[in-house]
């Protein structure tokens, strides 16, 4: 047990990485049940930061020269960025055939 | 130097010629047709003759050809499957049989089948039968035999059912090919074990086997015995005997010939040809003789009562070669075969003189007929002669063969004295009903007035001939065997001094029997009268029953196949029913089950697909980080 | 100082930490999606601090600029344009919440393990305090100037896709 738990103070690796594991746990609960679709997307974004703050928590505490976590992280802010702009396009473009943004009504795959 | 004998497989080359000549264009000709198949006998008769006149100065040849060279195969195997021939007094003998009898029979045929419509079929089939029958009689080795005794029997369905388009004969004709079929299946077994046991297929090497005591029992017995099976579905005795009464549904030529001189002879004739063997087996012997003496008084019954002439004769001929079958039981094959040779020739007469008044009159049944010696004289003669040799009178043919099977079933040394004493007792019966029913028959065909209303019309010179050529063997064939030339038939058909010795006790005693029983027909039936026979039926009409019902086997055996067979059918229709189609149904009801369950996968939810995938990952994640949650717990 | 750094440093860390975790809890029960854009914001906020506690200064700054400011508003836009006729019920199917949970729990629960009791390296450089902007830029234009190029051709296609999929008929 000792080594197990890190200490409350100075804050190490470890407390970032369970910031962001929960982080991502909790968007992902949201993800897969909540019904309306731009709520999905606002949980996956939760999801793609709970992923940033780990990049950066290793940036912290194993720098390299060049901060590669800091820049990998500028990486996927970017594509999180292109992914809710097309996320919400579809959002629309199925509400305008739909006119609902439940994700249930998207079910004629249904087999 | 060669002989005929050397080319003694020409023989059945002129009939198989005959046959694929009619079969392939002849048929428009009818009249070319029959006189083909006539020439062709004749031609295989006058090498037959060759041969035997060859046989009688010594001449043995035995020759075989491998004809399937199989690379690769053992040697016994190589030699088992050759195809020879031999000539030996045995061969020789049958072959003359055949083809005097057939060239007879074809000639019969050419009057008496006038007019019919499958005429040129008619005469194909007798060709090929000819062809097949010589096969059997010539072949050396099982497998040849083998091969022409199943042809033979195909020609027999095909001729019992010449008139195809009665249900009577085509049943008949499926009946006799199932029961005789019956019977080959044992014969095949018996060859494959005789086989396996020896190596060989070659009936000259198992005898040397079977004498020099390499082949032993109870393969020896046990092998023999299912190669009787053959002889006893072909020679229609016990218990396989249930299709020749109905094969007399085919035309009378074809029962003359193969139901009376040939065919059904194979049977004896495979016999003979594999006594040498079968001496060797006391059980087999035996076994032989009780079903040659049972059958022969057992048949000869059923001909007491018979209104149809062709059954009566059909009957006396399982009888007759039930005592064939019994004189090779007791050890004597050469009087068996003496009495096939005489046999032969005056039952075929008897069925071609019965084919005559069939033909004038147009009915079987012997109760419509009456007085008939007026319009028929030369069937009357020579059918009269021939029943005296059946009956067995001195000095007809029939008298010598018959009281050579007497003595050597008196003085066997095979059977115990009970066994002995039994069956001859039962040949002295048989001989009783013999003389009875066959001069019964005579009385009510031609004593007395016409009791039909046909009108009379002349026979043709094609029928009638015939009946006069046979008398002539019926009368003087005896003498062959007889004591007067000092038993020549059983020294040559045995190759040593065969001293079946002639008893004149026993043949006083037969020939009174014989006379016995004419005496009583004349008493009944003399000058045609039926009044008589009605009486005796009404008062022993239980025993009528019987005998009419042919003792029921033909029932019991119906019952068995529609038991044991339809019984059989049920369970394999149950089996399909169920455990087939329930095992492909529920195939199918599975795959179509699993399919409904496995389609509720797809829910078209993104959202259950996305857990999906989170929740294998985590799985895929839990696994690997397994040892440190364990290393954690600690 | 009173108090040291590192206790300054952690003190921030936990409270922003607290308050995004809050955040997002928040927008799974919120009521109403408005209220759930709204604690969105909270969380990005909060993690944006987050960065700043872990010397990612220019990265804060980013995360403000680009989720706060663009993508927030997208957000926005998005729930304005499809008003819902009907208030339905927010979460779907009751298996569904419990089964989300647990998976959920799940992958916390293990990744939690993982990471307490591994043997992390102890990190033998000193913390980087300088400005991180700097070293960022060079990393983008030298190192990493291939994964840029790339990224903006993506924004390029996101912008050209999403006009061309929201455009009306």
């Amino acid at each position: 047990m000792p080594d197990a738990l890190p200490p409350i103070y100075p804050i190490t690796l470890q407390h970032g990485l369970v910031l962001g594991a929960a982080l991502f746990a909790i968007g992902m609960a949201g993800a897969l049940s909540k019904r309306n679709a731009i709520t999905v997307l606002m949980a996956i974004e939760v999801m793609l930061n709970g992923v940033i703050v780990t990049f950066v928590a290793f940036a912290r505490h194993a720098p390299t020269a060049d901060l590669t976590g800091q820049v990998f992280a500028i990486f996927i802010m970017t594509v999180a960025a292109a992914e809710a702009a097309v996320g919400l396009a579809i959002v629309i473009a199925v509400y305008r055939v739909r006119r609902t943004v439940q994700v249930d009504a998207a079910d004629t795959l249904r087999g | 130097m060669s002989t005929v004998a050397d080319s003694a497989w020409l023989i059945p080359v002129p009939t198989l010629a005959a046959f694929l000549l009619i079969a392939l264009g002849a048929r428009r000709s009818p009249a070319a047709s029959g006189w083909l198949t006539v020439g062709a006998v004749f031609i295989s008769f006058v090498l037959s003759l060759n041969v035997l006149y060859e046989t009688l100065a010594g001449v043995r040849i035995e020759h075989a050809y491998a004809w399937l060279p199989v690379p690769g195969i053992p040697a016994n195997l190589q030699a088992a499957l050759s195809l020879g021939f031999q000539v030996d007094p045995l061969t020789a003998t049958m072959l003359v049989v055949v083809s005097s009898v057939s060239l007879l029979v074809q000639l019969y045929s050419v009057g008496y089948m006038h007019g019919d419509r499958g005429y040129a079929r008619f005469f194909a089939s007798m060709a090929l039968f000819t062809t097949a029958m010589l096969g059997v009689v010539l072949g050396n080795n099982f497998l040849a035999i083998y091969i022409a005794w199943e042809l033979v029997g195909l020609c027999s369905y095909l001729l019992i059912g010449h008139w195809h388009e009665r249900p009577e004969a085509a049943a008949a004709a499926k009946k006799a090919f199932l029961v005789t079929r019956l019977g080959d299946f044992g014969f095949l077994l018996g060859i494959l074990l005789l086989f396996v046991e020896t190596g060989t297929l070659e009936v000259s090497v198992i005898t040397q086997m079977a004498v020099g005591g390499q082949l032993r029992d109870p393969v020896l017995t046990v092998g023999v015995l299912l190669v009787f099976c053959g002889a006893v579905g072909k020679s229609a005795q016990f218990p396989l005997h249930v299709w020749l009464p109905d094969a007399m549904e085919g035309p009378t030529p074809v029962s003359a010939l193969i139901h009376a001189a040939t065919m059904v002879a194979a049977g004896v004739y495979l016999m003979a040809r594999t006594f040498p063997i079968l001496e060797h087996s006391p059980a087999a012997l035996t076994v032989v003789a009780v079903i040659g003496g049972g059958t022969a008084f057992f048949a000869a019954t059923m001909g007491l009562i018979s209104r149809d002439i062709k059954r009566v004769l059909a009957y006396s001929t399982m009888s007759q070669l039930g005592y064939m079958m019994l004189a090779i039981g007791v050890g004597a094959m050469s009087a068996g075969m003496f009495h096939l040779f005489n046999h032969a020739f005056f039952k075929a007469l008897l069925f071609l003189g019965a084919g005559s008044v069939i033909h004038l009159v147009g009915t079987n049944d012997m109760f419509e007929m009456g007085g008939l010696r007026h319009r028929r004289p030369v069937a009357f003669l020579t059918m009269t002669v021939a029943a005296l040799s059946l009956a067995g009178l001195f000095p007809l043919s029939g008298f010598w063969s018959k009281d050579e099977i007497l003595v050597a079933v008196a003085t066997t040394q095979h059977l115990g004295d009970v066994g002995r004493t039994l069956l001859y007792l039962l040949a002295l019966a048989t001989v009783f009903l013999t003389a009875f029913y066959m001069f019964r028959a005579i009385y009510l065909i031609y004593g007395g007035r016409y009791r039909g209303h046909a009108p009379d019309h002349p026979e043709p010179w094609t029928m009638t001939v015939p009946l006069l050529v046979l008398l002539v063997p019926t009368i003087v064939s005896g003498f062959w065997g007889s004591p007067l030339l000092g038993n020549a038939f059983a020294t040559f058909m045995e190759g040593h001094a065969a001293p079946t010795a002639f008893r004149l006790d026993i043949a006083l005693v037969s020939t009174g029997i014989a006379l016995a029983g004419i005496y009583l027909a004349w008493m009944m039936y003399g000058g045609g009268k039926t009044e008589s026979g009605a009486y005796a039926t009404k008062q022993l009409r239980p025993l009528y029953t019987l005998l009419d019902n042919r003792y029921y086997v033909d029932h019991l055996y119906n019952w068995i196949a529609g038991r044991l067979v339809l019984g059989i059918a049920w369970l394999a229709a149950r089996f399909d029913s169920l455990v087939v189609d329930g095992a492909v149904n529920g195939i199918g009801a599975a795959v179509v089950g699993l399919g409904s369950e496995l389609r509720r996968v797809q829910t078209g939810q993104v959202q259950t697909y996305a857990w999906a995938l989170f929740a294998g990952a985590i799985t895929l994640a839990a696994v690997a980080a397994l040892p440190l949650i364990l290393g954690a717990r600690r | 100082m009173l108090i040291p750094t590192d206790f300054l440093l952690a003190g921030a860390f936990y409270t922003f930490a607290a308050t995004s975790i809050v955040g997002a809890i928040g927008i799974i029960r919120a009521r109403g999606i408005f209220r759930s854009a709204l604690f969105l914001v909270l969380t990005l906020a909060s993690v944006a601090a987050i960065y700043v506690t872990l010397g990612a200064d220019f990265l804060g700054a980013v995360q403000v600029l680009v989720y706060v400011g663009a993508i927030m508003v997208l957000i926005i836009f998005g729930i304005m344009l499809t008003p819902q006729q009907v208030e339905l019920p927010d979460i779907g199917g009751p298996g569904q919440a419990a089964a989300a949970a647990f998976v959920a729990v799940a992958l916390f629960a293990i990744a939690t393990i993982v990471i307490t009791t591994s043997q992390w390296p102890r990190s033998t450089s000193a913390a980087i305090d300088v400005a991180t902007t700097q070293v960022i830029g060079t990393g983008l234009f030298t190192t990493y100037v291939l994964p840029f190029e790339i990224a903006s051709l993506l924004l390029l296609v996101a912008m050209i896709g999403a006009i061309v999929i929201a455009r009306e008929e």
